[in-house]
């Protein structure tokens, strides 16, 4: 140092340059802050979305669940009707048959099919069977055929009796169906 | 290199060199970046006097501030009030009849000291109050540059002389070590720190030379100073001489007397003259110098102000 002075202090950068950096900075710091709160509102989005991504595909998975059990539910529902609709049926079949059966037969056996009947059962006389038990029963099934056998112990004729349907009579039956 | 001398460095500077006459302020301005010069203008105002710049100067050196902020304003100071004194030693300047307390010191290279008295450096400090002021440069450093700048010759002493305008700075030097130095304001007759000029004839003559070691040449020199009045007047009576250049001459021998007859220099045998010039020195005054001290004599065209600019760069950057 050679002067007798010290020099001033001088300033880096001029006045302009100094507002210039400061507004950029300003500006940047905004900008970052800006993107932050962005960036922080983005996760938070995301966040939720992943909740409900999450949510949506449990009860996507419920929803099946509930299908596949109402599903059921209807199978059961209609199986329900048709065993109710054929227990009816079935009732008033037995009905019909036990209205058919006079007082001097009495059954042992009854084996109901769909197209066929199977009756087992005693009589006194054969003429009782087929006077009150065979004619309405053939106009119900094609065909009728009885077997008799006399049981002496008991003093009554036992019988065997198939009655079956034809093939036009089970279409006809499956047509009204 | 750290970042900040790194950007520094490539920072656009503006360095103004000023140099304060009685009447006239002269500047020059230099625009530098990274080592390449970008402007380069030499200016020059007229002043009310050497305590007030005037409007001009101070409108024009605040203009150029503006311009830059980077801005380094050196003044050249001109003033009587400083010196030089050979060794770099304050608890000296009591032997040279210096007043510690009221001066200013610089050591330059452990080679001399430079000093000024306060009230020149706050005169510095006033007549640029309202623009600002960065470095005040002596002009024995100003010379000092320019000797450095020179080829030394072993064992050699020169009488290295800074003619400017209105100052003449004297620095006798052997290789690179200072014998002498002295400052005088050649605009007027008010040079009457240490010497009494007005007796200077007939004390030009009491030299005692037998103090001095090399008793035949200081006996030439002694012949010469019989003879310098007669020369003196040759020149008088052609009417070349300005009573500047006058005073230049009356300043030099003064000087010189005081080399050789005070005991607080190591007076030696003076081998050449070399004059560094900046204000255009007259060639009377280089004849005497040649003819009458009989030196070697040497002159060099010089700008001060491209100095103090170098000066005030180095200054920046160091």
């Amino acid at each position: 140092m050679y002067s007798y002075k010290a020099p001033r202090k001088k300033r880096l950068l001029s006045k302009d340059s100094l507002l210039w950096i400061i507004f950029v900075s300003i500006v940047f710091f905004a900008l970052v802050l800006f993107g932050s709160y962005l960036y922080y509102k983005a996760s938070s989005y995301h966040d939720k979305l992943s909740r409900l991504e999450s949510s949506n595909k449990a009860l996507s998975t419920s929803v099946i669940n509930y299908e596949k059990e109402m599903k059921i539910l209807k199978m059961q529902s209609v199986l329900s009707q048709e065993v109710k609709s054929s227990n009816t049926l079935l009732k008033n079949s037995i009905k019909n048959l036990f209205d058919l059966v006079p007082d001097q037969i009495t059954l042992t056996k009854v084996v109901m099919e769909k197209y066929r009947l199977h009756l087992e059962g005693t009589t006194f006389t054969k003429d009782s069977y087929r006077l009150l038990l065979e004619p309405p029963l053939k106009s119900i099934f094609n065909s009728t055929k009885a077997t008799f056998t006399f049981n002496g112990a008991i003093g009554k004729y036992e019988f065997v009796s198939i009655n079956e349907m034809n093939e036009e009579a089970k279409e006809g039956i499956d047509g009204k169906k | 290199m750290s970042l900040f001398s790194s950007v520094s460095k490539r920072l656009t500077r503006q360095y103004i060199a000023v140099i304060v006459e009685e009447n006239r302020c002269r500047i020059r301005q230099k625009i530098v970046k990274n080592k390449n010069v970008l402007y380069l203008e030499e200016h020059s105002f007229d002043i009310p006097s050497k305590d007030d710049l005037g409007v001009e100067v101070k409108n024009f050196l605040l203009k150029l501030q503006e311009e830059n902020d980077q801005t380094y304003i050196a003044l050249f100071l001109n003033s009587l009030g400083q010196g030089v004194i050979p060794v770099c030693d304050e608890k000296l300047l009591e032997k040279f009849h210096i007043d510690q307390k009221s001066i200013k010191t610089i050591c330059v290279e452990n080679r001399f000291m430079m000093y000024a008295t306060q009230i020149d450096v706050k005169w510095a400090d006033k007549l640029f109050q309202d623009i600002g002021l960065d470095f005040v440069f002596s002009p024995f450093l100003v010379l000092d540059y320019f000797i450095q700048k020179e080829e030394v010759i072993a064992g050699q002493v020169t009488l290295n002389i800074l003619n400017t305008h209105n100052a003449l700075t004297i620095m006798i030097n052997k290789d690179s070590h200072l014998l002498y130095g002295s400052f005088f304001n050649v605009a007027k007759d008010e040079n009457l720190l240490y010497t009494d000029y007005t007796q200077e004839e007939e004390s030009f003559d009491e030299i005692d030379l037998d103090d001095v070691q090399d008793d035949v040449e200081m006996d030439e020199i002694g012949n010469i100073s019989d003879n310098s009045n007669f020369v003196t007047n040759i020149l008088k009576e052609q009417e070349t001489l300005s009573a500047q250049d006058e005073r230049i001459i009356k300043y030099l021998s003064a000087a010189l007397r005081e080399f050789y007859s005070d005991d607080l220099y190591e007076s030696e045998f003076i081998h050449q003259a070399k004059i560094y010039d900046s204000a255009g020195m007259h060639e009377g005054v280089m004849a005497y110098i040649e003819n009458e001290l009989l030196l070697d004599t040497s002159a060099v065209n010089i700008s001060v102000r491209d100095a103090i600019i170098e000066l005030s760069q180095k200054e920046v950057l160091a």
